[in-house]
C-alpha cells in the first residue's frame, strides 16, 4: 500500500524538543504542519542526563513544577584520582522529567494546531520537480521498504536528532568526525546516599576518557547516571561497560532500573542551517554545547526561532518566500552562534587535559571556600594554569 | 560487512551519525544498506552498547538487510 498526502505547508521532521517547539511555532503562525516522529512515543526512552540551568529553560518557556523532578544549588567535582571540589555557587539548575516535558511540547504543538504522527519512520526526503518537499515514511517497524507514506510540503525542518540523516539528502555532510561525538550511556540508579540537591562529575581516563561522568540526583536515593566517551577514544560497547562497573562500584546494592545509550553532537554547529527552504535544528544542527554536550536550551530556542520564521515566510497569497528562511540562521548566529563556536573550541583545548593536569587543578580549587567556587571560576582556574591555553582562549573570546 | 546484533542494539542511531556512506538507518532497529556499506568499520567503534561487528563475509540476517530498491537516492 502507498499513499500520498500533499497537503501540508511545513513538515517537521523529528518530535523532539527541537522539532515539536519548530511545530508548535509554525502551526501557531497559521500554517498546515505536519510533526513525524519515528518512534511509537515521543521523549521514550529518555536519552539525556535531564540537567538545564534555570536560565536556558526560561528562555523559551515558563518552567512547569510538572517538568521538574529536582532543584539543585550545588556540585562537586571529581578528580581522576578522587579529589573533590565543591561548588557551591552553580545557580539556580533543574535536573528535568524529559519523558513528560517531551510529551506536554508535542501536546502543545498539537493544541496549536499541527498534526502528529508517530511511528512513522521518515526514511527518504528530497525535492519534487514543482520545487516542493517529499518525504517517505515506512509504516512498518520491520521493514523500511514495505507500507510507505508520502508527504508534501513547501518548507521542512528537520530535527532528526544526532543521526542528522535526512539533511544529506539535500547536500549536506553531517556525518560527524569521531573526535566530534561522545558516545554515551545512561542510566537511572535507585541507591542510597544520592543526595538530593547535589550535581556530581567524575573525570579521568579510567572513568571517561574524553568526556565526563556526571551524577544527576532525581531528588533524593535516585539519580540519572550517565557518561560520555569521544569518539575517536571508544571503542565497541566501552560506555555501556564502563557506566555499569562505575555503578557497580560506587553504589554497590544500587539498582538500575533503565539503561539506554545515545551519542552528543560535540561539534561545530552546521553552516548553513538552511538550503533552499529546508532547515536544520536542534542536535540534527548540532546547536549543542560542545563544552558540555549540553543542548536542550539550545533545542528549544531554536525550534522556536525556525518554526517562527517558517511560517512568517508565507506570504498572503500562502507563497513562500525563501529568502525570508535565512532570518533564521541569522538570528540564531546574533544570540547562541559564537557562544557555541567558542564552546566548540575550548572543547579542543579541553581534551588535551591528562588526568595529572586535573588532578593538580582540583588539588588547588579544593583549597578554596565552596561558597565562592562557580562553573565559571573553576573554567577560568583551568586556563590560568595553563597560560597557552590562557592566551588561545582570550583570541577566542576577542 | 556489518552485522547487526538486534538484541544488544538500543536504536539511539550514533552509529548513523558517523557513518560516511549514509549506510545506516534506523527503523525499528538498525538496518545497513550493503550496497553502500564500506566497511569502514566506525559505526562499531562509536557504538555503546558493542551491537554491531563487522564479518568477512556477507553476515547479514534477513530481517537485517535493505533490498535498497525502495530507499531512493
Amino acid at each position: 500500500m502507498y499513499s500520498i498526502d500533499k497537503n501540508y505547508d511545513i513538515i517537521v521532521a523529528g518530535s523532539g524538543p527541537a522539532g515539536a517547539c519548530a511545530a508548535m511555532s509554525a502551526a501557531s503562525g497559521g500554517r498546515r504542519v505536519l510533526l513525524l516522529e519515528r518512534k511509537p512515543v515521543p521523549g521514550v526512552p529518555v536519552r539525556c542526563g535531564e540537567g538545564i540551568g534555570h536560565q536556558g529553560l526560561a528562555l523559551s518557556f515558563e518552567p512547569r513544577p510538572e517538568w521538574i523532578k529536582s532543584t539543585v544549588t550545588r556540585a562537586r567535582m571529581l578528580s581522576p584520582s578522587g579529589i573533590g571540589v565543591e561548588i557551591g555557587n552553580v545557580g539556580k539548575s533543574y535536573i528535568l522529567d524529559r519523558e513528560r516535558m517531551d510529551a506536554d511540547l508535542v501536546k502543545m504543538a498539537v493544541e496549536a494546531g499541527a498534526e502528529f504522527r508517530a511511528s512513522s519512520p521518515a526514511v527518504w526526503a528530497g525535492e519534487t520537480s514543482s520545487g516542493r518537499y517529499s518525504v517517505i515514511c515506512s509504516n512498518n517497524p520491520n521493514s523500511p521498504t514495505e507500507g510507505q507514506t508520502e508527504f508534501e510540503a513547501s518548507c521542512l525542518i528537520l530535527a532528526d536528532g544526532v543521526e542528522s540523516r535526512l539533511a544529506r539528502y539535500f547536500g549536506w555532510d553531517t556525518a560527524l568526525r569521531l573526535e566530534d561525538i561522545e558516545t554515551a550511556a545512561f542510566a537511572r540508579v535507585e541507591a542510597a546516599g544520592i543526595e538530593g540537591d547535589c550535581c556530581t562529575f567524575y573525570t579521568g581516563n579510567s572513568v571517561a576518557p574524553g568526556g565526563y561522568l556526571w551524577v544527576f540526583p532525581r531528588g533524593a536515593g535516585a539519580a540519572n547516571v550517565g557518561l560520555g566517551v569521544i569518539g575517536s577514544r571508544c571503542r565497541s560497547g566501552l560506555p555501556r561497560k564502563l557506566l555499569l562497573d562505575f555503578i557497580k562500584r560506587t553504589y554497590p546494592g544500587g539498582r538500575v532500573t533503565d539503561l539506554h545509550c545515545g551519542g552528543v553532537p560535540v561539534a561545530k554547529w552546521v553552516r548553513p542551517l538552511v538550503r533552499g527552504a529546508v532547515m536544520l535544528v536542534g542536535d540534527a544542527a548540532r546547536q549543542v554545547n560542545a563544552i558540555n554536550g549540553a543542548g536542550l536550551a539550545y533545542s528549544l530556542y531554536a525550534g522556536r526561532l525556525a518554526g517562527t520564521v517558517a511560517a512568517g515566510a508565507f506570504r498572503g497569497d500562502g507563497n513562500l518566500c525563501r529568502k525570508a528562511l535565512l532570518g533564521y540562521q541569522r538570528e540564531w548566529a546574533k544570540v547562541f552562534g559564537k557562544q557555541q563556536e567558542r564552546s566548540f573550541a575550548l572543547k579542543e583545548f579541553i581534551m588535551s587535559a591528562d588526568d595529572a593536569f586535573l588532578d593538580r587543578i582540583a588539588d588547588s580549587l579544593s583549597k578554596e571556600p565552596p561558597g565562592k567556587l562557580s562553573y565559571l571560576r573553576v573554567f577560568m582556574r583551568t586556563f590560568s594554569s595553563r597560560p597557552l591555553l590562557l592566551l588561545k582562549a582570550f583570541k577566542l573570546f576577542r | 560487512m556489518t552485522f547487526v546484533d538486534t538484541d544488544k542494539c538500543d536504536g539511539c542511531g550514533t552509529c548513523v551519525s558517523v557513518c560516511p556512506g549514509n549506510a545506516l538507518l534506523i527503523n525499528n532497529r538498525l538496518t545497513v544498506s550493503p550496497e553502500k556499506c564500506v566497511s569502514c568499520g566506525v559505526c562499531a567503534k562509536v557504538c555503546p552498547f558493542g551491537a554491531i561487528v563487522l564479518t568477512e563475509n556477507a553476515g547479514l540476517t534477513e530481517a537485517n538487510r535493505l533490498s535498497g530498491s525502495g530507499l531512493q537516492d
